[in-house]
């Protein structure tokens, strides 16, 4: 269990809207809650105090759950655990205390702890706040308050919306719409589409090249190319791999929110890497998730130092790394260690690649002789990003796993 | 002095001398049947020899030696070999290592392919090992404690970065009858590289030295 599975868990995790993850927390239930803690166990750090606090509430002893919630909530960080980790635990703390007094009838105690969650990085406490906030909002009975809280729940949604949550996304956008903030509101337009099934997916692709004019489709190019985290469409200079167009480039900024959602509760586990995954299998099984969506499709393009059986093969490491895109995964490897990270910007012309890299202890200089520039840069929301030298992963590259355009 | 005290005297003498013949000549003997039977010493093996890349192409043997490509791994096993009950304390460990001048040699059958497919990845999960990497004539030994603590190793004295500067002692039975370390040694530049482990010890005050068979690794 831990990090062997990390990368397969990936793929399903930005594949999947919820997978490993809380159900959205405007609907949790304790049912589900339940569910949620099966599926953390499976390949993820659980901490018996949050399982404690699940079946209490499974066997409905609030009282009790909320007593163990608090006590989290209120104890000393110990030196034993580091400081992401305990975090997460009072991110989960507010949260479910949260939950629990949200069903005794104390909003505005469940407010302050989902802000409290939120403010900790829980990626499903936004949409509670939010939703208390509209609530607050409509009872308001002055417009000026009404106003304010409105705005607010905005702000919160925006937080969701840009972790993946899909409700806030089209809460977003609605709100968007009737601000008339017409690039962002079809940004997050854009991304709702390509989190639905691939029925309606391809339903909005006929709609978007039949319905569409030109001037509509140039627009959007132009939204994604201006506020997406993948920088919109791009051709291929390879042979065999196609480019990535602008309902690829909305998909692949929907996992790359689904996958700063899943960092946050990732943690590394120092087991041996027994029954590790292949290469091979692990790109398998990312592939199959992507496919979900039938417009996009995963390409493996592999150095030539390496035989593979591959989309694209034979690459120099020069074109490998220039054929990387935010949103692909890379394979790294120095000596005995192999590694996988998700890109998430880069630079050739600052020497910077920022990865989205849970496990990022790969990095570490004192660790790894191929590695001199290593840090960590603060992102939003308790995240952070690895900043590593563009031409060092380059020396280190043995494969790309890349999100493109599926080919008819 | 009347004769027979004389007599007594002379006889004491001689029963007093020949009882220390006999006990130096006892002793001579434990010595020589029984303590020089002690035949303690170390044993030292590099066993489980494993090519931690998985390959599509292997190379072809070095002089009838097997070749490695890139990264190998070991168990480097230190035991007592159990025929006395001497302590042995084991001074340092160092690792040698040579790179060969192939284009001297002529040495052309030595390649290999990488096998993509098959590469595990799981980052920092193998701790606990002693890390060398070669390159040219320079060696940089690692080794990770955790994964937020490596230290440096320095090759010429591998156990004194984990374990200080004092001599470790193997006991002829029990837990400390035997020391296994893992080792890893890695190519960072190109080029046949050969590396070995020396044991500096000390028996009964008697210095002594014993290495491993030479370990081949190479990059293209």
């Amino acid at each position: 269990m831990g990090i062997r599975f990390y990368a397969l868990i990936l793929g399903l995790a930005c594949a999947f809207p919820a997978y490993g993850d809380a159900p959205y927390a405007g609907n949790a239930k304790r049912t589900d809650i339940s569910s949620h803690i099966a599926s953390v166990k499976d390949g993820f750090k659980t901490d018996p105090e949050l399982t404690d606090i699940y079946d209490l509430i499974d066997n409905e002893e609030l009282t009790t759950a909320q007593e163990k919630a608090t006590k989290i909530i209120e104890r000393e960080s110990t030196s034993l655990s580091s400081a992401k980790y305990e975090n997460y635990l009072k991110a989960q703390a507010y949260f479910l205390r949260g939950e629990i007094v949200s069903q005794r009838g104390d909003d505005n105690a469940a407010l302050e702890d989902m802000k409290h969650a939120t403010n900790l990085g829980h990626p499903y406490a936004p949409y509670q706040v939010a939703s208390r906030l509209v609530i607050q909002g409509t009872r308001a009975q002055d417009a000026l308050k009404q106003q304010r809280y409105l705005e607010q729940a905005h702000a919160y949604h925006l937080i969701g919306a840009e972790l993946g949550d899909p409700v806030c996304i089209d809460h977003i956008q609605v709100a968007l719409h009737a601000k008339q903030q017409l690039r962002d509101e079809h940004y997050w337009f854009l991304l709702e589409r390509m989190g639905e099934d691939a029925a309606q997916i391809d339903k909005f692709e006929s709609f978007y090249l039949q319905v569409f004019n030109e001037k509509d489709r140039a627009f959007l190019d132009d939204v994604m190319k201006m506020l997406s985290l993948s920088k919109g469409q791009k051709e291929s200079s390879l042979q065999g791999v196609p480019g990535r167009s602008t309902l690829v480039s909305a998909y692949v900024d929907l996992l790359m929110r689904r996958q700063l959602r899943f960092i946050w509760k990732a943690f590394f586990q120092e087991d041996k890497g027994d029954g590790a995954f292949t290469l091979q299998e692990v790109f398998g099984s990312y592939k199959s998730a992507i496919c979900n969506n039938p417009l996009a499709d995963l390409y493996l393009l592999v150095n030539r130092k390496y035989d593979c059986d591959a989309e694209a093969k034979g690459l120099t490491a020069e074109v490998l790394i220039a054929n990387a895109l935010p949103g692909d995964q890379i394979v790294i490897r120095c000596g005995r260690l192999s590694h996988y990270a998700n890109v998430w910007a880069i630079d050739k012309s600052k020497n910077e690649v920022y990865l989205l890299d849970p496990f990022d202890e790969f990095w570490q200089p004192s660790h790894n002789r191929c590695v001199t520039v290593f840090d960590r840069k603060p992102y939003k929301y308790k995240r952070h990003l690895t900043r590593v030298s563009y031409a060092e992963v380059q020396k280190m590259l043995v494969a790309v796993f890349a999100v493109r355009d599926r080919v008819p | 002095m009347p004769q027979s005290a004389t007599s007594s005297f002379w006889d004491r003498t001689i029963i007093v001398a020949v009882v220390a013949a006999l006990l130096g000549g006892i002793g001579y003997l434990i010595k020589e049947f029984v303590i020089e039977r002690d035949k303690s010493d170390l044993v030292i093996r590099a066993e489980q020899l494993e090519q931690i890349l998985p390959l599509s192409q292997k190379p072809s043997d070095y002089q009838n030696n097997k070749v490695y490509c890139e990264v190998v791994k070991f168990d480097l096993v230190i035991s007592h070999n159990q025929e006395g009950e001497k302590p042995i304390r084991i001074k340092r460990l160092s690792l040698e290592t040579e790179k060969i001048n192939l284009e001297t040699e002529g040495n052309d059958a030595l390649t290999y392919k990488l096998d993509a497919s098959a590469t595990l990845g799981f980052g920092i999960v193998q701790l606990k090992e002693y890390a060398f990497s070669m390159d040219g004539d320079s060696v940089e030994g690692n080794y990770m404690e955790s994964t937020q603590k490596a230290v440096k190793v320095n090759p010429n004295n591998v156990l004194e970065s984990t374990r200080g500067r004092d001599a470790i002692t193997i006991e002829h039975e029990g837990d400390s009858a035997f020391l296994q370390l893992v080792i890893v040694l890695e190519t960072a530049a190109p080029g046949l590289y050969k590396a070995r482990t020396r044991l500096y010890y000390e028996i009964a005050g008697t210095a002594k030295e014993e290495e491993t068979p030479w370990v081949y690794v190479f990059m293209l």
